[in-house]
């Protein structure tokens, strides 16, 4: 049995964590990324999200 | 004729009464707006089951062992937690004052009724309103703690950097409130049992609640939630709002314009028997800050040793010859969830 790997391209997909995501995103602009794969308000979510959680880092 | 009177002025009646500042009742153990139980002193036994079947093509032999029928039954150990309200009066302030006038005479004396009638009286609703507070927003060190250990993400299953930004701004009480207990718990009875997230739905995507968005933002809670929760007639689900939703609803609900004339919310009645419902679950409205609870209302536990606790007061002499009073109040509680998969946390 081998383990199928996460695609962490999607924050949307289940197990994806916002490390996860950050990371395949890289340098690349966030509402580029997921322009295909996710709606306006997922995006404007996310993007709150992400700054919520950098701030929780800290 | 000059008259010569020196010595000051001094007023020459007074208000009856004293204006008291508000405190909003402790709605929730008042009506029962959640399943308030009492009768446990440190801790209870919660138990939660579920069967679960599948049908299998009939056959004319005898019943063999199938596994078809799977019975479940989880035990979760509860903690309550006791805390207190007390401090010693020092009546003595008064003397000189208003209230003298209602001392009995001799020097021991300085208990004024008045003052008792007119202050004192505002203690027990003021603990009322904490106790309120404390059920729905705060959390314990620990508790904190943990949730902040959380690993975030955006799907069902993992808890919102914004939920862990709210938990974070929380009130440190000494007890969990109903959204803290919610997002992390130890109950038996989750897919993964133990310490660790709850089982609740989540609703992604939202956005901040106004005037504007507050239908919208309704209409994603709902149509988020397991459709057993929303279609439950016998105990049908309610939202648990925050009580600033109440202004915003109505103004949202008044909007007279080309676009935005859309009632979304139903109002009924005014005053004490005003009743607001979102496509048919009635709103209560709580000091929930940041979060929102749609859930069968008996999902939510508040656990007591006795509810009448949080009104009664002990006030009395303190012993030794000391001229003063002493004033306490002592509860025990624990905020509990049950069929955590059926419970919608808003923010969560």
């Amino acid at each position: 049995m081998t383990d199928k790997k996460i695609d962490a391209s999607n924050p949307f997909n289940k197990g994806v964590t916002y490390d996860m995501f950050l990371e395949s995103l890289g340098k690349q602009k966030l509402e580029t990324f997921l322009k295909d794969k996710c709606s306006d308000d997922e995006i404007n979510w996310i993007k709150k999200e992400l700054e919520e959680y950098k701030k929780n880092k800290k | 004729m000059a008259v010569n009177y020196t010595g000051g002025t001094q007023n020459q009646t007074e208000l009856l009464e004293t204006q008291r500042e508000i405190y909003a009742e402790s709605f929730t153990i008042r009506d029962g707006l959640v399943d308030v139980k009492e009768g446990h002193k440190s801790g209870t036994d919660v138990y939660e089951s579920g069967v679960s079947v599948t049908a299998g093509a009939a056959t004319t032999g005898k019943v063999t062992a199938t596994g078809d029928i799977d019975l479940n039954l989880n035990k979760t150990p509860v903690s309550l937690t006791s805390f207190q309200y007390e401090d010693i009066i020092e009546e003595n302030a008064l003397k000189g004052t208003y209230f003298e006038r209602s001392m009995q005479a001799g020097a021991f004396n300085i208990v004024s009724d008045e003052f008792d009638q007119r202050v004192l009286i505002e203690v027990a609703p003021a603990i009322g309103e904490d106790v309120e507070n404390m059920i729905w927003n705060g959390a314990t060190t620990a508790q904190k703690s943990a949730i902040a250990g959380l690993t975030p993400g955006a799907s069902q299953g993992s808890i919102s950097a914004g939920a862990q930004t709210l938990v974070a701004a929380m009130p440190t009480r000494l007890v969990n409130s109903l959204p803290a207990t919610i997002l992390y718990n130890n109950s038996q009875a989750k897919a993964t049992p133990g310490a660790g997230l709850g089982d609740y739905i989540k609703v992604p995507s939202i956005a901040n609640i106004t005037t504007s968005t507050i239908g919208a933002e309704y209409e994603k809670m709902y149509l988020i939630s397991p459709s057993k929760t929303v279609n439950h007639r016998s105990e049908p689900a309610k939202i648990f709002a925050p009580l600033e939703h109440r202004q915003l609803i109505k103004t949202a609900n008044n909007q007279v314009s080309a676009t935005a004339d859309n009632k979304n919310f139903l109002i009924e009645g005014s005053g004490e028997s005003e009743r607001i419902s979102y496509n048919g679950h009635v709103i209560e409205f709580v000091p929930l800050v940041g979060f929102m609870i749609f859930a069968i209302p008996s999902y939510l536990k508040l656990l007591f040793d006795l509810t009448s606790d949080v009104s009664e007061l002990q006030i009395g002499q303190v012993s030794d010859g000391a001229r003063q009073r002493y004033i306490k109040n002592i509860q025990t509680m624990a905020t509990w969830v049950v069929g955590q998969k059926y419970v919608t946390l808003y923010g969560g």
